[in-house]
Order: structure tokens, then C-alpha cells, then sequence
């Protein structure tokens, strides 16, 4: 696990995050154990410091694991839930609507790309496209390496903000579906 | 209000609309608080984990009823000192004539495990105040004030005169070489 990952836990439990890194957290969460691992170190500093709680390190464990799963298969549905259902379907014909849109655009100004590329010489296009090429692996070798590096403004911060509220959605979608999950499937 | 109220309300919300790892993250966050408050009715670890477990289950089910007049420890600790006086009273025992005041949470609280379980406290107490004392001056400060005096980043660092940001770097570091010092130990 990144350090990254284990600095905002460690942040989170003085409550000292920010809403990104409390849905960081919460992916990382469904992404094994290792989170788990480091809360249960940081407990026991804690107990030895200012709180004696009357749990071991595993009770904690054992603990946090039965409620966990409690909640997981707990039936309680809330009102916000069902509006944010209605929500979504609604999200999702949106949704549906727009690929339609940009699909159609797609198909009207490609023919005449297509047209201004046969007057290019060949070479021309070749090193083009290398270059686009190589310009687009450098920017995502650099998100991938040092994303610490950009720092997002309050604008891409919203837009950021708005689709983990997104993948949220659809990830509790996908848990509530009745679609067959394949992953289950094979692993039965 | 704080900025751990803020958090709390926000996960609070994230929660009613159905996400339920915001509410893992939750319990992650108290379980060892209300264990600890637990742990002064006398009870067995065992029953502390039960009442603990029907705790978080009993505030999940009635999240839609905490408004936010209070803040969420709060509503979770009333909760958990309720279930705790219906469980000694339905196993006939008599809970305390005195409430547990919600403030005193950080102070020491009794240990209710056997001996050997209060051997192992103490030593692992014993491991983390040395560790402490190995850590450099900057590392073991921040630790201090957050742990044992329950500071805020942001008051730790307008008295260390530092950023937020190097604060919470710092007590991160602290807790990860403590953590590597108890594993070399024990």
C-alpha cells in the first residue's frame, strides 16, 4: 500500500482529511487488507498512549469485520437512497442521450478529416502522429509517476469531486443489480 | 464546527444515500472509542465487542434520525451507553447510577481483560514509550501533542510554527516508526 494511502488514514483517524481523500480511502478500503492492517497498528499506539480500551489488537480486527459485514448485508434503504436512485436513472438517460449526440457529431466530421488527410503527403501524417503519439505517453507517464506533482484547482477539483460521486453511484447501481457478476461466477 | 464534525456530517450524508463503505470508514474511526467507553461498565471483552457490534448496527439503521444538531460521537455514544444499560439490565446486573461523562473519553479508562492481557498492555505501552523517546525532536513533538494531548494539526502547528501540512506529515512518520519499533520488539 502507498504511503500516500496509509498518511491519510493516519490523517482521517484525528480527522484531518478532506472529502478526495475520505473517497480515496474508501476505495482503498474495498481493495484488501493492507488498510486494515495499518488501522490496527495505529490502534495500538493509541491504546498505549491515551486510551485503554478494553479490545485487543484482534477483537478490533474480528470486530470491525462482523460490522462490516452486518452493514454489507443490512437491508435498511433510506429515503436519500431511493431519490438518488430516481437520480441515477435519470443520470443515466442523460447519459444515453448525450453518447447519441456525440456519436452523431462523430459520424459528420470524420469524412471530412478524412478528406483534408489524403491532400497530406504521407510522411507528413506518419510523423504527426508520432508525435502526438509520444507527446500523450510522456503526459500519462508523468501522471502515473509523480501524481503527487499536480496540484488541481478549485475547478478541477469540483469535476473530480463530482465523478467519484459518479463512480460511487454507479458502483452502489452495480452492487444493487440483478446482472449476473462474473467475477462471482468464476469463482464459484 | 471542526473540521472532524465536517467530516463526520459529510460521511453521515454519503452514507443516506446509500454508500456503505463511507460508513466502514466510520467505524473505523470510532470502534475504539465507544469499545473504550464500553469497557467502563465492567464488561467482558466479549460483551463489549457484542455491544459495540449492536451499536454501529443500531446507528446505521437509524442514521436517517441523527439531524446533525449534535455532533455524530455524540449520538453514537448515547446510543452505545443505551444498548449497554439494556444489556446489563435484561442480564440482571445494575449499571451505573452515574452517567459516563462524554468528555471524559481520552482519560484512562479500567481495563476489564485478565491479567495477561493487562501484562501485554503494559509492555506494549512500555515498547511505545520508547520508541517515542527514539524518534527526532520534530517527529516526537507532533506525537506528543496529538496523542497525549489530544491537540488539533491546526494548533500543533501554530505552536511548532509549521504548516498543516508538514504537522501532519509529521505525526504520520511518528506513527509509522512507532509501529516498525513494536513490530522489531514484539
Amino acid at each position: 500500500m502507498k504511503n500516500t494511502t496509509k498518511e491519510q488514514l493516519s490523517a482521517f483517524l484525528d480527522g484531518e482529511t478532506n472529502e478526495i481523500e475520505e473517497h480515496s480511502l474508501s476505495r482503498s478500503l474495498s481493495q484488501g487488507d493492507s488498510l486494515i492492517k495499518a488501522w490496527i497498528s495505529y490502534l495500538d499506539i493509541r491504546r498505549a498512549t491515551s486510551m485503554k480500551d478494553p479490545l485487543s489488537s484482534e477483537n478490533h480486527l474480528k470486530l470491525y469485520r462482523e460490522i462490516s459485514k452486518a452493514i454489507k448485508s443490512d437491508e435498511t434503504h433510506f429515503n436519500s437512497s431511493k431519490r438518488s436512485n430516481r437520480a441515477r436513472f435519470a443520470f443515466a438517460g442523460y447519459g444515453v442521450a448525450a453518447s447519441v449526440v456525440f456519436a452523431l457529431g462523430v459520424l459528420l466530421i470524420l469524412p471530412q478529416k478524412d478528406e483534408s488527410l489524403v491532400n497530406l503527403e504521407p510522411d507528413v501524417i506518419k510523423d504527426d502522429s508520432y508525435a502526438r503519439i509520444e507527446e500523450a505517453a510522456e503526459q500519462s507517464d508523468l501522471l502515473v509517476n509523480a501524481p503527487e506533482l499536480f496540484e488541481l484547482d478549485q475547478q478541477k477539483r469540483d469535476r473530480l469531486r463530482s465523478y467519484l460521486n459518479e463512480h460511487d453511484r454507479m458502483v452502489e447501481m452495480e452492487s444493487d443489480s440483478k446482472l449476473a457478476n462474473f467475477k462471482e461466477v468464476e469463482r464459484k | 464546527m471542526i473540521k472532524s464534525e465536517i467530516n463526520d456530517q459529510r460521511l453521515v450524508k454519503r452514507v443516506l444515500k446509500g454508500d456503505k463503505k463511507s460508513f466502514d470508514l466510520l467505524v473505523l474511526k470510532y470502534q475504539q472509542r465507544v469499545s473504550a467507553v464500553l469497557g467502563r461498565y465492567k464488561l467482558s471483552p466479549e460483551e463489549v465487542m457484542d455491544i459495540t457490534q449492536e451499536t454501529f448496527i443500531k446507528a446505521y439503521r437509524s442514521m436517517e434520525k441523527f439531524r446533525g444538531d449534535s455532533k455524530f460521537y455524540t449520538w453514537l455514544y448515547r446510543i452505545a451507553i443505551n444498548t449497554a444499560k439494556n444489556h446489563l439490565i435484561s442480564k440482571s446486573r445494575r449499571p451505573p447510577d452515574v452517567d459516563i461523562d462524554v468528555y471524559e473519553i481520552t482519560s484512562l479508562l479500567k481495563s476489564t481483560n485478565g491479567p495477561e492481557s493487562e501484562f501485554e498492555g503494559e509492555r506494549l505501552s512500555q515498547v511505545v514509550e520508547i520508541a517515542i523517546s527514539k524518534l527526532p525532536q520534530d517527529l516526537k513533538s507532533a506525537i506528543i501533542m496529538r496523542e497525549y494531548e489530544g491537540m488539533s494539526y491546526e494548533d500543533i502547528s501554530a505552536i511548532m510554527e509549521c504548516p498543516v501540512g508538514t504537522v501532519r506529515s509529521r505525526i504520520f512518520r511518528a506513527r509509522e516508526s512507532i509501529d516498525k519499533e513494536v513490530k522489531n520488539i514484539i
